[in-house]
């Protein structure tokens, strides 16, 4: 009888163990698929970053290049220490600006009249950005652009209007 | 017999939820797997698309475009330039049509990925010349 005893225990204490096991398994795997779900997440989200940053930042200043590319209208200057890529045009009497530019972490954009009290810090918030180095060479517009993640993305832009030579 | 009868059916649910967690658990991954694999040929799309973009605006200033594809470092084969990026390759084919005004010159610039074209723009510049 206490030998019969002693076997039923040892069998329900077994298959308790394996119950536990099995609960820990359960557990485990659970946690693993969620931490693994979450890093892919991540993953895609980051890449999908990347792609839009790309994009937006390229595609800006190329839509602002377009829609501005005129004869004699381009040109890049220095403010500061700070490189704009400048777009001027005339309209009656009054001379108009449109600068591209970075300043604090945002790549900005400013538009008003040439010679009227500009600072850096006036322009519009365009996207967050680390840096902007436009330079123009021989009808081409060249431009290093550094994302907010660190990337650069040098891009070059010919224009379509003839542009002064400036010695 | 009460024992053995009552431990069974919870052996057997816990089986079940572990064999249900890792069909959904495969089945998960391999959507998260799928997901990353567009992801990065959309990355890779991009890239292509923006370096693509990239050799037709400066092919559009130049005025030598064999020059030009020869100092970016591509490679003349057959009736067409190569050049082997890190993921895809960059083919460009240069057609120049001669007028009474100057010279048509026609780019087709396209990015290859296993022999398939996932970006491709024209490029066309009118080199004007004198009529005589």
């Amino acid at each position: 009888m206490n030998e019969e005893n002693r076997v039923t225990g040892r069998r329900h204490s077994i298959s308790g163990a394996f119950v536990f096991a099995l609960l820990g398994v359960f557990a485990v795997f659970a946690t693993f698929v969620v931490l693994l779900g979450a890093q892919f997440y991540r993953n895609v989200v980051e890449q999908t970053d990347l792609n839009n940053e790309q994009r937006i930042l390229t595609n800006y200043v190329i839509n602002v290049v377009r829609g501005n590319d005129a004869a004699n209208s381009v040109e890049v200057k220095t403010i500061g220490d700070t490189e704009v890529l400048a777009f001027v045009w005339n309209a009656g009497d009054a001379s108009y600006e449109t600068l591209i530019y970075y300043h604090d972490g945002y790549l900005r954009e400013y538009f008003g009249i040439i010679d009227a009290g500009f600072e850096l810090s006036y322009g519009e918030i365009i996207c967050p950005a680390m840096g902007f180095e436009p330079d123009l060479n021989d009808q081409v517009i060249c431009a290093d652009i550094t994302g907010e993640s660190g990337r650069v993305y040098t891009m070059h832009l010919a224009l379509r209007c003839e542009q002064e030579v400036v010695e | 017999m009460r024992g053995k009868g009552n431990s069974n059916p919870l052996l057997m649910e816990i089986m079940i939820a572990v064999l249900f967690l890792a069909l959904c658990s495969t089945a998960i991954m391999e959507v998260f797997g799928f997901v990353k694999g567009l992801n990065e040929k959309a990355q890779l799309r991009s890239n292509a698309a923006a370096h693509v973009q990239d050799i037709g605006e400066q092919l559009y200033a130049c005025d030598d475009a064999e020059e030009f594809l020869a100092s970016q470092g591509f490679v003349l084969n057959g009736d067409h330039w190569q050049k082997e990026c890190d993921d895809y390759l960059i083919c460009v084919s240069v057609s120049e049509e001669a007028t009474a005004a100057g010279m048509l010159v026609n780019a087709q610039i396209d990015a290859v990925l296993d022999e398939e074209v996932v970006a491709g723009i024209p490029c066309v510049r009118y080199h004007s010349g004198k009529v005589e």
